[in-house]
C-alpha cells in the first residue's frame, strides 16, 4: 500500500524523470520518445487523479538545508488547481503532439523540455516555501524561452524567445527583490509563515513587497505593460502554445498574486492598481485581437485580455473568481489553441485572411473551435459565462465601477472577435487552395475531451468551493444549480447579456461598419501596431546599448589607456630629470656619499 | 676627559681632503683619515661604556675592512693610470649621464 | 697624555692634507698611524693598538708607496721644503714626548684599566663570531677586485 503522503512528491519527481530520461531514449531508441512521453504523461495524469484526495493532508517532504531549502507541499485547493491543469492538459496535450509533431526534427528536445516544464508548474504551485516557488519559477522560464525558441534556426523564433526571457526576467527580479525582503524581515521562506507575519511588517517595505510581487505577476502574466513577449511568443510550436502561453505558465502570475493576496489586502492601494492593470490589459488585449490576422496572435491577444480578467478579480478580492475563471480559460483557451493547430497544420499558414469554409473539410476541429469560442465569448451555459459572470459580480460588489465599465467594454470586444475569428476560418467561402482534410485522431480526441470540458466544468464549482474553504481560504459553498440561479439572477447578468448581444450584432454587421476605418484612420494603425509599445521598448534597449558602449568606449580608451600613457610619460619625465645627477665627477659623486652620510648620523642620532 | 674634538676634527680632515683634492691618492688619504677617526670614536665609545674588549674587537674588523678598501682603491689607481696616464679626476668623466 | 699623542696626530694629518707630494702626504699618513696607535695604548687598548701599528703604518704604507712608484714615472719632484717640515715635525714630537715622561712620569701613568689579549680574543670569537663571515667576504671580494683591476691589457685582447 503506497504511502499517501508522497503522492506530490511522485506528481513533481515522475515527469522530472521522465524529462532527464528522454535524451537517454532518444540515444538507445529515438522512434520511442513520443510514445515514452506520453506514457509518463499518463502515469503523471494518474497520480494526479490522487492528489484532490489530500487536499489538507500532510505531505512528506525533503529538508536540503535546515531552515533554507526545503522541498515541501502545499496542498490546498489553491495549489492544486493548476498543478492538475498541468497535468491533464499536459497530458493531452503530449498526445496531440504525437500528430502535430510527426514530422519535426530534434524531438527529444521537445519532449524533454514539455515534461520538465509540466514538472515545474506541478512543483511552483504545489511549493510551500518560497524559495522553491522562484526556482520553479524560473525553470518554467527557462523551459518557455527554449521552446519558443524551438525552431531555432528561424532568427524570429530565437529573437522572440529572448524577447520573452529578458521582459519575464524584468518581473523575476521584482519577484525575487519581494521574496527576499520578506525574508529579511521575518527570517523564513516558507509562505504561510511569510504571509501570517504580513502585519507585523512596516507599511512602506509592504509597499516595496507588494510592488515586487505585482511585477513578477505581470511580467509573467504578460500583462500590460510588459505584455510584449506574448504575441512573439507564438513562433512556439502551437502545442507549446497551448499549454505554456494558455494554461499554464502565464497562469503562474495569476496564481502568485492569489497566493499573496492576504499580504495585499493589507494595502488597498496595490490592490486598486491590480485593478486597473487587469482592466485595461482586457480592454488592450481584446482592442488588438479584434484586428489582427494572425490566427495564433489573435489567440495570443485574447489570452492577455483574458489574464487581465483574472487580475481583475484578485484586485477587487474575489480570489475564488480568479481561480475558477483561471480554471475555465485554461480548458477552452488550450482548446482553441489546438484546433488553431490543426488548422495551420493542414493550411501551412497562420494568416485568416487565407483561410475559410474549412467547416466542410474539418468538422470536427470546426465544431470544437466554436464551442472553445462560445466558451470565450462568454455564452450562457458554457463555463466562460459562468467565470467571467462571476468577476463582473466580485467587481459590483466591491464598487469598483471603473475598472467594471473598461472590462465590460472589453467583453464587448470580446464576443466580437470570438465570433469573427469563427467566421473567417470556418464559415464563409473558401479562400484558400490547398486541399483538406480532418486531422488525425491523435490530434481531435483531445479536442473533442477539451470542447466537453468547456460546456461542464463549471459544474464543479461545488467541490471547488468545498475544499475551497476546507483548508481556510476564504469562499462561500456553491452548488452548480445555486450558480445557476445566481448568475441568471445577478446584476452582471444583465451586463453580460447585454454585452453579447451588442457584441454579435456588431460582428453580423460589421460590413456596414467599415465606413469606421475611414473616419479614424490612425486609431487603426495605431491598432495594427500593437499600440506602440514593441517601438518604445525596441527604442529604450537601443538606447540603453549605445548609452553602455559610449561608455564603456570612454572607459577603455581614454581612461585606461590614458592610466597606461601617463605611466610611460612621468617614468620617461622623471628619468631625464634625474640623468642630470650623473656628472660623472667624482667630487660630486663623494658629495652626495657625504651627505647621506651625515643624515644617516642625524637620523640615527636622533 | 673628551675626546670627542679630535674625533671631530679627523672627520672633519678627511671630508675637506676627500672633496677638494683632485688627485687620486689624496683621495684615499681623505678616506683613510675618515677610518681612523671611526676607529678613534669606537675606542673612546668603548671606554666610555667601560667594555673594552668589545669594542676592541670590533675596532679590529674596521681596520681590516679598511686595509681592503686601501688595497682596492690602490689596484684602481693602477689600473687607471694604465689606462690614461693620469691621475687627475678631472680627466675621469665617462660615467657622465 | 692622550691629548699630546692626539694633537700630534691632527698636525700630521693636516700635513698629510696639505702637502702637494704625494709621496710625502703618504708617509705622514704613516706617521698619522703610528700616532693613533700609540694613542690606543695610552687608552688601554693594546689589541687594537697592535693592529693599527702594523696595518696602518707597516702594510697600507708599504702597498701606497709601492703603487706610487708604480705610477709616478717621471722623476720625482721633490719640494726640499716639505721633508724640512716633515722631518721637523718628527723630531719636535719626539723630543716633547721626551721631555714629558721625563718631568711628569705620572702623566704617563695610565689611568684605565688594562685589558688583557685574552679578553679581546675571547670575544671576538666567541660574541663577534658572526662578524668573521662578512670579513671573509670582504677579502675575497678585495682580492677578485684587485685581480679584476689589475689584468693587463693584452690578456683583454686574446679574449
Amino acid at each position: 500500500m503506497m504511502n499517501l503522503e508522497m503522492i506530490p512528491l511522485l506528481l513533481l519527481i515522475v515527469p522530472l524523470a521522465g524529462a532527464a530520461l528522454v535524451p537517454l531514449i532518444n540515444l538507445l531508441f529515438s522512434k520511442a520518445v513520443p510514445l515514452f512521453s506520453v506514457f509518463v504523461g499518463l502515469v503523471t495524469a494518474v497520480i494526479g487523479f490522487f492528489l484532490p484526495g489530500q487536499i489538507g493532508a500532510k505531505a512528506v517532504s525533503i529538508v536540503w538545508l535546515p531552515g533554507v531549502l526545503k522541498t515541501g507541499f502545499q496542498l490546498d485547493t489553491l495549489s492544486v488547481v493548476p498543478a492538475l491543469i498541468a497535468t491533464w492538459i499536459g497530458f493531452l496535450v503530449l498526445i496531440y503532439s504525437l500528430g502535430y509533431m510527426k514530422r519535426e526534427e530534434n524531438l527529444s528536445r521537445y519532449y524533454s523540455l514539455t515534461l520538465l516544464f509540466i514538472a515545474s508548474m506541478i512543483g511552483m504551485s504545489l511549493a510551500d516555501n518560497f524559495l522553491a516557488l522562484f526556482f520553479f519559477w524560473e525553470v518554467m522560464g527557462v523551459c518557455s524561452y527554449a521552446l519558443i525558441g524551438f525552431f531555432y534556426k528561424d532568427p524570429k523564433a530565437a529573437s522572440a524567445g529572448v524577447k520573452a526571457f529578458l521582459t519575464t526576467r524584468i518581473g523575476d527580479i521584482g519577484l525575487l527583490a519581494a521574496i527576499l525582503t520578506i525574508y529579511a524581515l521575518t527570517g523564513t521562506f516558507s509562505i504561510s509563515a511569510g504571509l501570517a507575519s504580513g502585519a507585523r511588517i512596516a507599511l512602506p517595505l509592504l509597499n516595496f513587497i507588494a510592488f515586487g510581487f505585482i511585477l513578477g505577476a505581470v511580467g509573467k502574466s504578460a500583462q500590460m505593460p510588459l505584455h510584449v513577449w506574448l504575441p512573439d511568443a507564438m513562433e512556439a510550436p502551437t502545442t507549446i502554445s497551448a499549454l505554456i502561453h494558455a494554461a499554464t505558465m502565464v497562469n503562474a502570475g495569476v496564481y502568485l498574486l492569489a497566493r499573496v493576496s492576504p499580504l495585499l489586502a493589507l494595502v488597498p492601494s496595490w490592490l486598486t492598481v491590480i485593478q486597473w492593470i487587469g482592466a485595461l490589459t482586457a480592454l488592450l488585449g481584446s482592442l488588438l485581437a479584434s484586428f489582427h490576422n494572425d490566427l495564433k496572435r489573435i489567440l495570443a491577444y485574447s489570452t492577455i485580455s483574458q489574464l487581465g480578467y483574472m487580475f481583475l478579480a484578485v484586485g477587487v478580492g474575489g480570489v475564488f473568481a480568479s481561480q475558477f475563471h483561471l480554471f475555465s480559460h485554461a480548458i477552452f483557451k488550450g482548446l482553441l489553441f489546438l484546433c488553431a493547430g490543426a488548422v495551420i497544420h493542414e493550411l501551412g499558414t497562420k494568416d485568416i485572411r487565407e483561410m475559410g469554409g474549412l467547416w466542410k473539410f474539418m468538422p470536427v476541429t470546426g465544431t470544437t473551435f466554436l464551442i472553445g469560442a462560445l466558451a470565450l465569448m462568454g455564452l450562457p451555459v458554457l463555463n466562460g459565462f459562468f467565470s467571467k459572470d462571476m468577476i463582473l459580480e466580485e467587481a459590483m460588489v466591491a464598487g469598483s465601477w471603473g475598472p467594471l465599465i473598461v472590462a465590460a467594454l472589453a467583453a464587448l470586444l470580446t464576443a466580437y472577435y470570438s465570433l469573427r475569428t469563427t467566421a473567417v476560418v470556418f464559415w464563409g467561402k473558401r479562400r484558400t487552395a490547398v486541399h483538406v482534410h480532418e486531422a488525425p485522431a491523435v490530434m481531435t480526441v483531445p479536442l473533442a475531451l477539451l470542447a466537453l470540458g468547456s460546456l461542464v466544468s463549471w459544474v464543479l464549482v461545488g467541490p471547488l468551493t468545498a475544499s475551497w474553504t476546507k483548508t481556510g481560504l476564504k469562499a462561500p459553498h456553491i452548488a452548480w444549480f445555486e450558480l445557476l440561479k445566481e448568475t441568471f439572477s445577478s446584476t452582471a447578468f444583465i451586463i453580460t447579456a447585454c454585452v453579447i448581444v451588442l457584441g454579435f450584432l456588431i460582428f453580423y454587421y460589421r460590413k456596414n461598419l467599415g465606413w469606421l476605418k475611414e473616419k479614424v484612420p490612425a486609431f487603426f494603425k495605431a491598432v495594427s501596431v500593437g499600440l506602440g509599445f514593441d517601438t518604445c521598448y525596441s527604442w529604450l534597449s537601443r538606447l540603453i546599448y549605445s548609452a553602455s558602449s559610449i561608455l564603456s568606449n570612454f572607459w577603455e580608451e581614454k581612461v585606461m589607456e590614458g592610466i597606461n600613457r601617463a605611466t610611460g610619460k612621468t617614468s620617461v619625465a622623471l628619468s631625464i630629470s634625474s640623468r642630470e645627477m650623473q656628472t660623472g665627477d667624482l667630487h660630486w659623486n663623494l658629495l652626495y656619499v657625504v651627505i647621506a652620510l651625515i643624515i644617516i648620523l642625524g637620523l640615527i642620532l636622533w | 676627559m673628551n675626546l670627542w674634538p679630535f674625533v671631530f676634527a679627523l672627520f672633519t680632515l678627511g671630508i675637506f681632503c676627500l672633496l677638494t683634492r683632485r688627485n687620486l691618492v689624496k683621495i684615499l688619504i681623505g678616506l683613510e683619515l675618515l677610518s681612523k677617526g671611526a676607529t678613534l670614536a669606537l675606542i673612546w665609545s668603548g671606554i666610555l661604556r667601560n667594555s673594552l674588549a668589545y669594542t676592541q674587537s670590533l675596532a679590529v674588523i674596521v681596520i681590516a675592512i679598511e686595509v681592503m678598501v686601501v688595497a682596492i682603491f690602490l689596484a684602481l689607481v693602477y689600473a687607471f693610470h694604465e689606462k690614461s696616464s693620469s691621475l687627475d679626476t678631472d680627466d675621469m668623466r665617462r660615467l657622465k649621464g | 697624555m692622550v691629548y699630546l699623542t692626539l694633537g700630534f696626530l691632527l698636525l700630521f694629518a693636516l700635513l698629510a692634507v696639505l702637502l702637494r707630494d704625494i709621496l710625502l702626504s703618504v708617509l705622514s699618513l704613516a706617521a698619522v698611524s703610528a700616532l693613533l696607535s700609540i694613542a690606543f695604548y695610552q687608552l688601554n687598548s693594546p689589541v687594537a693598538g697592535a693592529f693599527e701599528l702594523s696595518v696602518g703604518a707597516g702594510l697600507i704604507t708599504v702597498l701606497a708607496v709601492l703603487t706610487i712608484s708604480f705610477v709616478q714615472k717621471r722623476k720625482e719632484k721633490r719640494q726640499a721644503g716639505a721633508v724640512l717640515w716633515v722631518v721637523l715635525s718628527l723630531t719636535v714630537a719626539a723630543l716633547i714626548f721626551f721631555l714629558f715622561q721625563a718631568l711628569w712620569p705620572q702623566a704617563l701613568a695610565n689611568v684605565f684599566p688594562k685589558t688583557a689579549w685574552g679578553d679581546v680574543g675571547e670575544v671576538l670569537w666567541k660574541v663577534r663570531l658572526f662578524d668573521l663571515l662578512p670579513q671573509i667576504l670582504v677579502i675575497l671580494a678585495a682580492v677578485l677586485g684587485i685581480l679584476a683591476l689589475l689584468r693587463k691589457e693584452g690578456e683583454n685582447k686574446e679574449k
